[in-house]
């Protein structure tokens, strides 16, 4: 029940999240598809989150938890370019800002309706995944191309 | 074998021959009374069914009759309105209403803002609503609603007309994931689909969530502030006059809000209970594949709860999940009936590849890989998850079996229900879509809101 005073703040999850929790404070710009590790911080600033990190062989993940009903995830090569995002959020998400300069590319995209809560849009340069659910909405985007070697598509969720 | 890119799961192809108006329900429950004994009480069972009409696939349909509220002349009877336990409230197409009926809409009321409840604008009241498929733009107008086979009515609930107020608004498009309405966009042309049945795969959707309001919000806020940024969201407009144009984000009281109907029955208003047949071939059904949808928990002798098993679903957020593990992960679990497949996140099980690279053959799964032949080995593979309640701890958990197979190799373009199908899915959720409810009987326990308050008065269940 958004916006109903009936928030009881019950733990929900245990922490699956093992790294340093870094609590941002810089930057300007908005995180986004293509962006960098200061377009990330950017983001956690831009919605006051705390950042954590988890390191894998392939790529890093930089997860921005605001709340338990808002949540969004940085996918990052090792040359620090985000190839993928994944986010949950209370509201509709700002797709501009995480889509970044891709979303004149999804916007202008054939989004296809899956069923009643889910729509795609995939594209050799972009695929684009969004579901909601009442007023939570949720979703992930990546771009195939720079996936790195040893990493699945569906590792960013 | 079957090709993805025109099957019935993506977005409605046309499809001509359409026939409007045919009434599927039959009466259910108790028999005529006679001999001066009472009316039997036991109205409560509606048959529901997947058809595939309108070039759906795995879409459950109701029929609804609707009338005026308080008019036992001006209604129609609505066929093939689909049941989404992932929404909230009543929205038809216009266009489905006129043609049904000519003139029902013409002599139904509009909610209206006065200057008594608007300060600024006064006028008919319009709603934007968000969905993953698309948005929903139209008429807000209060009607009564019966469950056709039963006696459920739910008496002057606002319900969404889908189109009579021009087809798209500008700020509710671009607020919506896909920029178009839930029929979708024709991709030739980039333009809007027609707000039809056959674009929409019904001619409306019922919303049964297990909450009775979306936008508490909305009470006081013209455009609630949601999430965290808080961001101002369009749901509510008043409107200078029907054409659409002029329109201003408003307030909406609760009695003026598109609401569950299933809270506002006389009685059996507390959840209800679907139970399906169950889909035995692995290429799904070609046939009709039919149901019930029984209202009320506890409140009959033909719904009470028995040796089901209850989980708690989270009454803090909508929808209001439950725990499911899967793969070692927990995630938010659902069920709903307005997905048309299982979606999840498949990171363990290599067997299970994705039918392609674009969509939306890369949203689906294809146990085999997508050049399997007919039940070919690996084409179909059981699986497993456990739910658990929503906090996940001291509570009961029950593995549930299912099975994803490949829909390119093993379905034919006559598949219109299936209890195999698997889709990506984004974030960490687990969809237990329409697939999960053949050969399932689910309990859905509505939450209790009261509606002065604000507070929950009944958390929200499934069981089973």
């Amino acid at each position: 029940m958004n916006k109903s005073g009936l928030t009881f703040n019950l733990p929900k999850h245990s922490a699956r999240w093992l790294a340093g929790v870094l609590l941002l404070a810089a930057g300007a710009a908005h995180a986004e598809l293509g962006g960098n590790f200061a377009s990330v911080q950017a983001e956690a600033q831009r919605l006051n989150g705390t950042l954590h990190t988890i390191s894998t062989a392939n790529y890093d993940v930089h997860e921005i938890q605001v709340n338990s009903r808002t949540v969004e995830r940085q996918y990052m090569n090792h040359s620090g370019q985000v190839f993928g995002i994944a986010w949950k959020s209370e509201g509709v998400a700002d797709l501009k800002s995480m889509l970044g300069r891709y979303f004149p590319t999804y916007q202008g995209g054939a989004v296809r309706r899956i069923d009643l809560h889910h729509s795609a849009l995939s594209s050799p340069d972009l695929v684009v995944e969004v579901g909601s659910y009442l007023h939570t909405f949720m979703g992930r985007a990546y771009v195939p191309a720079q996936l790195p070697a040893g990493a699945a598509a569906s590792e960013i969720h | 074998m079957k090709n993805l890119k025109t099957s019935r799961w993506t977005v409605r192809a046309s499809l001509s021959g359409v026939l409007l108006g045919v009434a599927l329900i039959a009466g259910c429950g108790g028999g005529g009374g006679g001999g001066g004994t009472p009316p039997p009480t036991l109205q409560n069972v509606a048959t529901v069914t997947v058809d595939g009409e309108y070039n759906s696939f795995n879409s459950l349909f109701v029929t609804l009759k609707i009338c005026q509220h308080g008019s036992t002349s001006n209604c129609v009877t609505v066929d093939h309105v689909t049941i989404d336990t992932g929404s909230i409230g009543l929205r038809v197409l216009a266009n489905s209403l006129n043609s049904l009926n000519p003139t029902f809409l013409t002599n139904l009321p509009t909610v209206t803002e006065t200057a008594s409840s608007n300060a600024n604008l006064t006028g008919p009241l319009a709603e934007c609503e968000q969905f993953g498929g698309g948005y929903t733009w139209g008429s807000v107008r209060n009607v009564d609603i019966t469950i056709s086979g039963t006696n459920e009515t739910a008496s002057n609930v606002p319900m969404q007309v889908i189109g009579d107020f021009g087809v798209s608004q500008p700020t509710c498009a671009s607020e919506s994931v896909t920029g178009y309405q839930l029929t979708g966009e024709d991709y030739t042309n980039n333009t809007a689909n027609p707000l039809t049945n056959e674009y929409l795969g019904g001619n409306g959707l019922i919303g049964v969530s297990l909450f009775q309001w979306d936008c508490l919000g909305c009470i006081t806020d013209a455009q609630p502030m949601e999430g965290d940024p808080a961001t101002p969201t369009l749901a509510y407009v008043v409107c200078p006059d029907t054409t659409g144009n002029g329109c201003q984000p408003t307030t909406a009281a609760l009695t003026e809000q598109v609401a569950n109907p299933i809270s506002s029955f006389a009685t059996d208003n507390n959840g209800y209970i679907i139970a399906m047949d169950a889909v035995t071939a692995t290429a799904g059904s070609s046939t009709a594949v039919s149901g019930t949808m029984t209202f009320g928990i506890g409140t009959q002798s033909n719904n009470a709860i028995g040796s089901a098993t209850t989980f708690q679903a989270d009454p803090d957020t909508e929808p209001g999940v439950i725990n499911t593990t899967w793969q070692g992960t927990v995630y938010d679990g659902l069920f709903d009936t307005g997905s048309s497949a299982f979606y999840f996140t498949n990171t363990t099980n290599p067997t299970i590849a994705l039918c392609g690279t674009m969509a939306p053959d890369n949203e689906i799964y294809c146990p085999g890989g997508a050049n399997a032949t007919m039940n070919g080995a690996g084409t179909t593979v059981n699986l497993s998850a456990t739910i658990q309640d929503y906090l996940g701890d001291a509570s009961p958990s029950s593995l549930v079996n299912f099975s994803v197979t490949n829909p390119l190799a093993n379905y034919t373009n006559s598949t219109i229900a299936a209890d195999n199908i698997g889709g990506t899915v984004v974030f960490n959720y687990f969809i237990w879509g329409m697939p999960y409810f053949y050969g399932h009987k689910l309990y859905f326990g509505m939450a209790g809101i009261n509606g002065t308050t604000l507070m929950l008065t009944r958390n929200p269940f499934y069981a089973f």
